[in-house]
């Protein structure tokens, strides 16, 4: 199962994103720094299921198990 | 001083007593349950630094509030505007509380002031940038908490991580929520009282008791926080739901992690002016440290709650405070 944080961050930061043009000018760096920083984390999230998938090969049940605890 | 603006101004002193009443318990829960100060003695720290957060920051929230929701140049917060504006949020938060529906003094208190002052004389009252400014944050402070305490959490564990005496840790954490919930008092105190010094200098300039550019006189700062730490001093520890748990369950390194997020987020808002909804910002903190985990440590039911706030609040306030003005302009 891929990671749902994964998902949810994408989400965040998308929301984020649709709030820039909608913010003050001076306040616009705001929504731009959080949809960035959730888009970093949504790659971070990637990253370590991708990683867990390499150092796991042919054993799909403990890296599910890895997944949900992770 | 006539006896109307005396009026308006004790209901919203009495309003922003009930917000200290209520929100006490997003400052406390997680001390108190981590046993890091008795339920009496948390409440006694957090209204001390409501009260102290006048000496911090500044009143560019309460100038929000009195400016720029509704255009004060053409002269409709009158005391009779403004009242029906606190009946609107007032109104709301009892309806929802009778009703057990999730909600947010803050955006109730601006969609009640829009509400009353469309009631009287249009749409075109509105200011469309205040709004908007008000708008973006209500959806973003949510999730600047969030981002931030899953940060924090990442930052503390991974520079932790070496550490194998985890008792020393968790120690050493409890201590460190002593200030994380002092930061966050400070936060709450300067913005939620900041709300009610902007309906009260709205009201004072309406009256024609100040000028339209008049800055917060002192004796409303002081008052309005007073209001705010004697609602946490008195109400927050027989209400104590904790957060911490409701939301997910949270270790002391967590409980300082989301009260630092949420308290960054709080004193970047006050400062820039932005009211933003105490409540919401910590509940997005908390699952930002649960999400650390993983998502399904986090309970969506309430954090879910927090939505319906957003698409709720303004309209019902709005529709309350609206009606509210129709009535008082009959009786008057």
């Amino acid at each position: 199962m891929r990671d749902q944080r994964l998902w949810f961050f994408l989400g965040a930061g998308a929301v984020c994103a649709g709030m820039v043009p909608l913010a003050p000018t001076d306040l616009r760096w705001v929504p731009v720094v959080t949809a960035v920083v959730y888009v970093v984390l949504a790659a971070l999230v990637a990253l370590d299921s991708w990683g867990r998938r390499q150092r796991r090969p042919g054993r799909p049940g403990l890296r599910q198990g890895k997944a949900r605890s992770g | 001083m006539e006896f109307g603006v005396i009026a308006v101004i004790a209901v919203a002193l009495a309003f922003d007593y009930t917000n200290g009443f209520h929100d006490a318990a997003n400052s406390i829960a997680t001390v108190v349950s981590t046993r890091v100060l008795s339920p009496r003695w948390a409440v006694t720290w957090a209204a001390f630094f409501n009260f102290a957060a006048f000496l911090v920051f500044g009143t560019e929230v309460a100038a929000t509030i009195a400016n720029d929701v509704v255009d004060p140049a053409r002269g409709v917060l009158t005391v009779g505007v403004v009242f029906a504006g606190l009946v609107g949020a007032i109104g709301w938060n009892l309806t929802t509380f009778y009703l057990g529906l999730p909600t947010s003094s803050s955006h109730a208190l601006v969609g009640g002031m829009a509400g009353a002052a469309v009631a009287n004389a249009g749409f075109g009252v509105l200011q469309e940038e205040g709004l908007r400014k008000i708008g973006v944050f209500i959806v973003l402070s949510p999730l600047v908490g969030l981002a931030l305490g899953l940060i924090m959490t990442l930052v503390i564990m991974w520079s932790l991580h070496r550490v194998r005496r985890l008792e020393m840790l968790n120690r050493a954490f409890r201590r460190g929520q002593l200030f994380s919930a002092a930061a966050f008092s400070l936060g709450h105190g300067a913005n939620d009282a900041q709300k009610t010094m902007g309906i009260i200098l709205a009201v004072l300039i309406g009256a024609g008791e100040l000028d339209a550019n008049a800055d917060v006189p002192l004796w409303v700062v002081l008052a309005a926080h007073t209001a705010i730490g004697l609602g946490t001093l008195s109400g927050g520890w027989r209400i104590v739901k904790t957060m911490g748990s409701r939301i997910t369950r949270l270790q002391p390194v967590g409980g300082f992690a989301a009260e630092s997020a949420s308290a960054i987020t709080l004193f970047f808002t006050s400062s820039a002016g932005i009211p933003v909804s105490t409540t919401q910002t910590i509940t997005g903190a908390i699952v930002g440290v649960g999400a650390t985990r993983r998502l399904s440590a986090v309970r969506w039911g309430v954090a879910g709650q927090v939505v319906w706030a957003w698409v709720l609040t303004i309209p019902g306030a709005f529709l309350i405070a609206w009606l509210a003005e129709k009535v008082v302009r009959v009786a008057s």
